[in-house]
């Protein structure tokens, strides 16, 4: 049931959800037989426990505080932290582009008419990028600004502070995948993205609040065993062995995946995800490597064969640790360059990101595969037969390659010359619509999270992948190149779900698989023959 | 003469103000790079992609100033992403700005004029044919802000508290500020109905203000309109209006700031010094740190 909810009611009827979102509510799909489930009903026992009141599902599972007491002194912890969120000291990281973004915005609604979420949530009022920001914005003009209390009773954007007003703001910030596309078409250059991760920041800095995925099993784990997925050194260089013994099995050859070489050009960074769900992926890359003659290594130092950072979507201090991780291992190993696997978020981190963190000594070169692909392609240092690829293929841009780090051409003049059958989704390049599982989302699992991320923030995607295939016969294997492991991810889970994979014969895949798939030199498929 | 002092004190406050605030913000610390693509300054890639997507990181990118400013002229004439995006709000929008933009525009006019007479310039009857030429010019661009300004002005209060989208969103100091600007327009409008040609006594009045010379004689709707200018000056920096300001910012330190960090450099400098901030954050993780130093400096080098 569609409501629209004021900001002011944020601070009202704790406990109440301040939304009820039924599948009749979403935006409607192009075709009638991709379902839709309502989301998963939260137990009894769960809802004594969490707090539930945005919207009936947590990506944080906060529990209610004990008494009175505590909530003071929540709300306390939580003006504590916004006052560091401001200050040039404690967030020299980030403090202008915030200050800047909570200051001129016009409240235009131009990011709203672009924004997936909100679109896909059928236009719901707590879903638009400038509820959360005009929220942060008014909680900092009446507790924070000179007078602020006194002003806001007579300008009519008095919020009151409680623990329900934080705790759906720390949901909030969760709802949005920072995508970038709000701050693409603002007139004035504000990003609600970055107001939204800002939040997420002060949670987990000041009040160590942040979704258990991100950070016990993520950051803490990956600095601690060194990878978020749980594998450690000895467990990797087992998994390598194996890649190779697929390799061998697919081209007919045994190629040596070198790890720890020092002295190497290029240490390949992976995102550990792939070695698990998808290590054609992985495999794919040593086959291009090995083919082009490249002097290259993976490491099996802690964090040093897993890319991701998930610092990058909640936390400074996380992020700046494992980025320094890092760079720390290239150094060591002596290479010249870092090589980034199909990992948007790595992507980001550790070329853009990074740059301004890492000492000038430990500001070694970061590249990017697509546009390391490209260039040995296009010096014809593989041989295609294309038509191995005699499938359709269109490709989604993950928001963190293209529109947050610029990577645009290089995957296109790679599908262009590799896939005959390539299309284009529309919109795509830097205007792409994010998969829905942006900023960690496709890997938060709990409290009817998965649910609501798939039949909301990721329904314009999966609206889009409907509509580029919409003219084809649905026997015929297409394909959606994602390359990056996140969206990879959510693309699985969206397929899926939607009952769509199976009933059009639709897949996914990273860039890869597909270059290896029509080299001459594979004599099995690469990818999977479908039914 | 008090109401000359108060248009003196009105624009030194309104540049005063705004040189602090530009002050402040140029100040602040280098950020984390949050850029967003395409990035208008990149030569050959203003629609789409970057230099990231070369091989050699050594060097830094080609600086168009040419592509930033063809950008911001589209952006600033044409509101084209209002346009492209919010195309029901840009037919109030884009008359409102543009008809500030002209009546900005009739004052540098009104300011050259006067310059002109005080350099002994006729602008009566006899005045020659350029000099008739820039009065009717001023002119129209005068009645044209005003009239532009005033239906925009007028849409966007109504599109504010008529449109539930905005009307969410819009405050009592939002309406205030339209309503304020409403009222500078509309007394204008009056002024030019009531002194027509405006533009005769316009130049005078700048011309005193120039010279410091009080003794012009103005009626009630003159003198109301300068109270209310002069008001609205002291007004305008203490609100969101400011946002022209905000905008050079926004773009051009933070969407567009794609500058890469090389070794000796002014930026690496100043990064340095911002690793030396003291930080007091308070989760567990967070709190052995005392500077940010501390904490990229947290693990050891692997041996």
């Amino acid at each position: 049931m569609k409501k629209e909810s004021e900001i002011r009611t944020i601070s009202q009827n704790p406990g109440e959800k301040l939304l009820n979102i039924t599948v009749k509510d979403l935006m409607p799909l192009p075709c009638s037989e991709a379902t839709s489930k309502e989301t998963q009903m939260i137990t009894g026992e769960q809802n004594n426990h969490y707090d539930y009141s945005l919207d009936g599902v947590s990506a944080l599972a906060l529990s209610r505080p004990r008494d009175k007491e505590e909530g003071k002194r929540l709300v306390q912890s939580f003006l504590n932290g916004l006052k560091k969120l401001l200050s040039d000291q404690d967030n020299w990281t980030f403090s202008q582009p915030l200050a800047l973004s909570l200051e001129f915005c016009a409240r235009c609604q131009t990011c709203s008419e672009v924004c997936p979420i909100y679109l896909s949530s059928g236009k719901q009022e707590i879903y638009r990028p400038i509820f959360r920001s005009e929220l942060l914005r008014r909680i900092k003009r009446k507790y924070l600004d000179f007078g602020g209390n006194f002003i806001s009773k007579f300008t009519g954007d008095s919020i009151e502070l409680n623990w329900t007003t934080i705790a759906r703001l720390a949901e909030l910030a969760y709802r949005c995948t920072l995508c970038g596309k709000c701050a693409q078409v603002c007139p004035m250059g504000i990003d609600n993205g970055l107001i939204t991760r800002e939040i997420r920041k002060l949670f987990s800095q000041e009040l160590g609040i942040a979704p258990v995925e991100f950070h016990r099993l993520g950051t803490v784990r990956q600095l601690e065993i060194g990878s978020s997925t749980g594998i450690t050194p000895k467990a990797f260089k087992n998994t390598v062995e194996f890649m190779e013994d697929e390799i061998e099995e697919k081209i007919g050859r045994r190629i040596h995946i070198p790890v720890d070489r020092e002295g190497a050009d290029i240490l390949l960074i992976h995102n550990a995800g792939e070695f698990l769900a998808w290590p054609e992926n992985p495999e794919a890359f040593a086959v291009i490597l090995d083919s082009v003659g490249a002097s290259w290594t993976l490491s099996s130092e802690l964090i040093g064969y897993d890319a991701v950072n998930y610092g990058a979507w909640y936390d400074d201090i996380q992020m700046a640790k494992i980025v320094m991780k890092h760079a720390q291992l290239a150094k060591y190993l002596g290479v010249k360059k870092i090589l980034i696997g199909e990992c948007g978020h790595a992507q980001k981190v550790l070329v853009s990101l990074g740059d301004r963190i890492l000492p000038s000594d430990l500001n070694i070169p970061r590249i990017n595969c697509l546009s390391f692909f490209e260039n040995i392609i296009s010096r014809n240092q593989l041989k295609f037969n294309p038509e191995k690829n005699n499938f359709l293929v269109t490709l989604h841009d993950p928001c963190s390659v293209v529109r947050l780090s610029g990577i645009v051409e290089p995957q296109r003049n790679i599908l262009k010359r590799v896939c005959p059958e390539f299309r284009e989704m529309e919109p795509h390049g830097v205007n792409n619509y994010c998969c829905g599982g942006g900023s960690g989302f496709a890997i938060i699992k709990s409290q009817g999270f998965s649910d609501w991320r798939i039949n909301v923030a990721g329904r314009m995607k999966i609206k889009q992948i409907m509509q580029t295939f919409e003219d084809t016969n649905p026997e015929i294997r297409k394909y959606v190149c994602a390359p990056c492991s996140n969206c990879k991810s959510q693309l699985r889970d969206l397929l899926s779900y939607y009952n769509i994979g199976e009933k059009y014969n639709i897949s996914y895949t990273g860039i890869a698989e597909l270059i290896v798939n029509a080299m001459v030199e594979t004599k099995v498929p690469w990818l999977p023959v479908q039914k | 003469m008090w109401l000359l002092l108060l248009i003196y004190a009105s624009i030194l406050f309104f540049i005063g103000s705004t040189i602090a605030k530009a002050i402040k913000y140029s100040r602040m610390p280098v950020h984390l790079r949050c850029e967003l693509y395409p990035i208008a300054h990149e030569v050959g890639r203003e629609s789409a992609g970057t230099y990231l997507e070369e091989l050699s990181t050594e060097k830094n990118l080609r600086h168009s100033t040419l592509g930033e400013l063809k950008y911001i002229a589209k952006e600033m004439f044409l509101f084209q992403k209002c346009f492209y995006n919010n195309r029901a709000l840009w037919y109030f929008t884009y008359p409102f700005h543009i008809g500030l933009f002209l009546l900005i525009l009739w004052l540098i006019l009104i300011f050259s004029g006067a310059l002109m007479m005080i350099f002994g310039i006729n602008f009566g009857e006899s005045a020659n044919i350029s000099i008739k030429i820039l009065n009717y010019v001023s002119l129209g661009v005068g009645i044209l802000g005003i009239i532009l300004g005033i239906f925009g002005c007028v849409g966007l209060i109504i599109k504010r508290s008529m449109d539930k989208k905005y009307k969410i969103y819009t405050t009592f100091r939002d309406y205030f500020s339209l309503l304020f600007i409403f009222a500078v327009l509309l007394n204008g409008l009056i002024c030019w109905i009531s002194y027509y040609p405006l533009n005769n006594v316009a130049r005078q009045l700048m011309k005193s203000i120039i010279t410091f010379s009080p003794g012009i004689i103005l009626n009630a709707s003159l003198s109301i309109g300068l109270i209310l200018l002069s008001l609205l000056l002291f007004y305008l920096p203490f609100t969101p209006m400011m946002h022209f300001l905000g905008k050079y910012f926004t773009y051009h330190k933070v969407v567009w700031d794609n500058e890469r960090k090389f070794k000796g450099t002014r930026l690496e400098g100043k990064l340095q010094k911002q690793l030396l901030q003291p930080i007091s954050w308070a989760a567990p993780h967070a709190k052995p740190y005392k500077t940010w130093e501390e904490v990229i400096f947290d693990h050891k080098e692997i041996k």
